[in-house]
């Protein structure tokens, strides 16, 4: 039934989601055993009042909170070991972040730094393992982001981190800090969470535990990806897609990225196009080609795409061609709510023909052999010229 | 899918599970920075040979400083002392615990003293009193039911002071929960039966009562799933080691949902019945929970019904008219107590009657109901179940669970 019974699934996260959840911030890091956090984040943060905001949760109790917002459009070394100093010169005990990716990564270095007693943690990304244990965490990320932000990665510079020390001992989803953003970054962030979702259930690491997450993952973008792009009711949807994306997150950091994500991220390396919308054009075609060439498990993602009724009167043979045919047409329906602002095609991204065998060469090598390169062209041919595996 | 306003969802316990994982046990003491630990177990246990499986799937690499089987069936403040003081003695830095919930519960009072470096239980009780990371503790289910490797509670008895003492922090999730089918492999077929309804019911209740969130919903479907699929078939078919492992992660899968969202009537009566008549947990759940959705219907026959797809699979789900989809719930676990009872040559009970003790006497006198139902109202679980309770109804519910006839005539 699965294509192996050895599970190793951890999931180290605290999800809190909803209406106020930024309330119980006092009570979440007392509960950590911090005394004395320090908030980082960006000075657009404290312009447009969101940090204001976090300072009001704390207004009944008698926490202080230090803030610095001094994290640039990059996350960066310097700024991690200059909010070091600050974290330790006024006895700070636990990392509070808000914003997205840079942010994310900084606050993450920053841990390091002050939970490892050290400032050269280049080591870290080098392989050495966290020895010492990190200081509480706790992410809040504003909808729409890059997605990994409460996983086991960081991008400092040009350092690469990963550890599943890094993730955060507690994520915080609040419709407060959800902006209004363009639709382009909404259905990025929310393509890539999708993407990872479905590949979680289909790869190697489909379990039953990796499928609880991603399965209402999965659920929460095909239910409010359409919905939070239109102006009226934005806000409740986008909060269900910044979920989404946390969810996704718990169960992609238990496996392998799959072929649509590794494509998206290579094709987005060669357009100007964010990687999430590279994977939601290949999205259906990636399944497509794993449909017809092995026996695959995408006839079961049925279940959270078109809910059980559907589901359970599709005969069986044909579950995985109409798990196809509905990511084609949630693909277009989105490309028609953005008022077309995103790439329809494979084309649209402005990629040149000419690179798509570069790409499944490096996807092939990326991949360590998993993805065959032929493979990977002949879905990048479909998905060009948008036509159906034979 | 249902979307409450605000939810919490956390189970940081890795989840490690398959046919020979006791094996990986040395690996992840040292991820734990863990070299010498301390076995806590019960005579039970070590008499079915489990404690020797683990001590020689880990031999040469690991080395086991001490081993404690002397655990009763209801944790005690004496012995979670006395093995503390054993843990010490050998200095040992990390607890895994081989058992149900009892061992579970001992090993966290151990694991709470040892790490506070304390003798005083008492001052660490209630919500949230713990803070600080505790030592290193690995649970190793040896029935697939209660969960408990999964929850962030502990439950110790003072026999002197005639009162149970409750933990609950984030700190007592065990750091890793491993599930390895040999664990399960001699469970005769009446406890797979009752330690599977158990799980069933953590998974049934998560998913009708009121604290649900998306999350612990699609963990306890999958639990129901994985329990249908498989329990009938193990307590048939005791070796089937995929079956077992499948069981084993259902009651997992249930102990993460529950844990996340709280359990409902079933349990207060469970616990009820449990408590004056020393009556099985497991077998007390699988007789209550047909009654529990019985009584609910009017409030949450929505919820109820959805569960059909997870329990019977999609061709009867197609099958059944969507208004019939709640009751045909309910008679599907009916029929399944009733499929559990014939497999068992009788031992799994339909109704609380039915319900013997190790010499074949009844557990549960009728006239012990008043007394069931009194002490139901005081539990906690009252707080999440959809519809409110009192004592005709309970008494009315009980009479019913007593006798195995149904609330309501059933439609479908």
């Amino acid at each position: 039934m699965y294509p192996s019974e050895n599970i190793d699934f951890f999931c180290p996260v605290k999800i809190n989601a909803g209406k106020k959840a930024l309330e119980h911030l006092p009570f979440e890091l007392d509960s950590l055993g911090s005394a004395n956090p320090f908030l980082i984040t960006t000075r657009e943060a404290t312009k447009t009042g969101l940090v204001k905001k976090l300072i009001n949760a704390f207004k009944d109790s008698d926490m202080p909170l230090a803030v610095f917002d001094e994290t640039g459009p990059v996350s960066s070394l310097e700024t991690a070991r200059y909010a070091a100093k600050i974290f330790e010169g006024t006895g700070c005990d636990a990392v509070v972040a808000l914003g997205n990716n840079p942010v994310m990564d900084t606050a993450k270095a920053l841990n390091m730094v002050v939970s490892q007693e050290t400032e050269a943690i280049e080591a870290y990304s080098a392989g050495q393992t966290l020895e010492k244990p990190m200081k509480p965490f706790i992410s809040i990320p504003c909808f729409p982001g890059n997605g990994n932000e409460n996983g086991p990665y960081a991008m400092v510079g040009n350092l690469a981190f990963h550890s599943s020390k890094l993730m955060p001992d507690l994520v915080i989803v609040d419709p407060a800090v959800i902006r209004f953003e363009k639709p382009l970054k909404v259905t990025a962030s929310a393509m890539r969470a999708i993407t990872c979702a479905i590949e979680t259930c289909i790869g190697p690491s489909k379990n039953h535990l990796t499928e609880a997450f991603a399965h209402v993952a999965i659920e929460f973008v095909l239910q409010n990806l359409l919905d939070a792009l239109e102006k009226n009711d934005w806000k409740n949807a986008r909060q269900a897609l910044s979920m989404a994306e946390t969810i996704s997150e718990c169960a992609f950091s238990n496996t392998k990225p799959g072929m649509a994500y590794m494509l998206g991220l290579e094709i987005s390396r060669h357009c100007m196009v964010p990687e999430g919308l590279c994977m939601g054009i290949m999205l259906p075609h990636v399944l497509d080609y794993v449909s017809a060439t092995e026996k695959s498990f995408v006839s079961d993602l049925l279940l959270p795409l078109a809910g059980r009724d559907l589901f359970a009167i599709t005969a069986e043979g044909l579950r995985a061609s109409k798990v196809v045919s509905m990511l084609h047409e949630f693909y277009y329906l989105v490309y028609q709510a953005a008022n077309r602002e995103i790439p329809g095609t494979l084309e649209d991204t402005g990629l040149p023909k000419e690179k798509l065998k570069d790409i499944a060469q490096n996807v092939h090598k990326n991949s360590g052999g998993e993805f065959s390169s032929d493979g990977c062209l002949m879905v990048l041919g479909h998905a060009w010229s948008g036509s159906a595996m034979e | 899918m249902y979307l409450p306003a605000y939810y919490e969802f956390y189970c940081r316990v890795q989840i490690v599970a398959g046919h020979q994982v006791l094996e990986k046990i040395p690996e992840l003491l040292e991820r734990l920075k863990a070299s010498t630990p301390m076995i806590i177990t019960d005579k039970g246990i070590t008499g079915a040979g489990l404690v020797d499986l683990v001590k020689s799937a880990i031999e040469g690499r690991t080395k086991v400083a001490a081993v404690e089987d002397d655990v009763p069936a209801d944790s005690d403040l004496l012995t979670v002392t006395r093995i503390a003081d054993k843990y010490r003695e050998n200095h040992c830095d990390a607890i895994i615990a081989v058992g149900g919930g009892s061992v579970l519960d001992t090993a966290k009072g151990v694991n709470i003293l040892v790490s506070e470096g304390s003798n005083d239980l008492v001052k660490f009780s209630g919500a949230g009193a713990l803070k600080r990371r505790l030592k290193p503790l690995i649970a190793v289910p040896t029935t697939s039911g209660t969960g408990s490797e999964v929850t962030l509670v502990a439950v110790v008895a003072d026999h002197e002071k005639q009162l149970k003492m409750l933990f609950t922090s984030n700190v007592l999730l065990p750091d890793v929960a491993l599930l390895d089918s040999r664990m399960t492999m001699t469970l005769p077929p009446a406890i797979t039966a009752a330690t599977g309804m158990d799980a069933m019911t953590h998974a049934v209740e998560a998913y009708t009562c009121l604290a649900k969130n998306p999350l612990s919903d699609s963990h306890a479907t999958s639990a129901i799933e994985l329990i249908s699929k498989n329990i009938l078939n193990v307590v048939k078919n005791p070796d089937d080691k995929e079956g077992r492992l499948s069981l084993a992660i259902g009651a997992n899968l249930a102990g993460i949902a529950f844990s996340n969202s709280m359990v409902g009537m079933v349990h207060t009566l469970g616990h009820s019945v449990g408590a004056i008549c020393g009556a099985p947990h497991g077998a007390c759940m699988a007789v209550l929970l047909p009654y529990g959705l019985e009584y609910n219907r009017h409030k949450n026959a929505s919820f109820t019904a959805e569960l059909l797809f997870p329990l019977a699979g999609p061709r009867i789900y197609a099958k059944t008219p969507s208004h019939s989809h709640a009751d045909r719930v309910i008679s599907f676990l009916r029929q399944l107590n009733d499929d559990l009872h014939e497999a068992t040559d009788g031992k799994h009970p339909r109704a609380l009657k039915e319900m013997k003790d190790s010499q074949g006497n009844p557990l549960i006198s009728k006239d012990k109901l008043p007394e069931i139902a009194r002490k139901g109202l005081g539990d906690g679980t009252t707080f999440y179940n959809p519809e409110e309770l009192d004592y005709e109804d309970l008494m009315m519910v009980l009479n019913h669970a007593w006798e195995g006839t149904p609330l309501e005539t059933q439609e479908a």
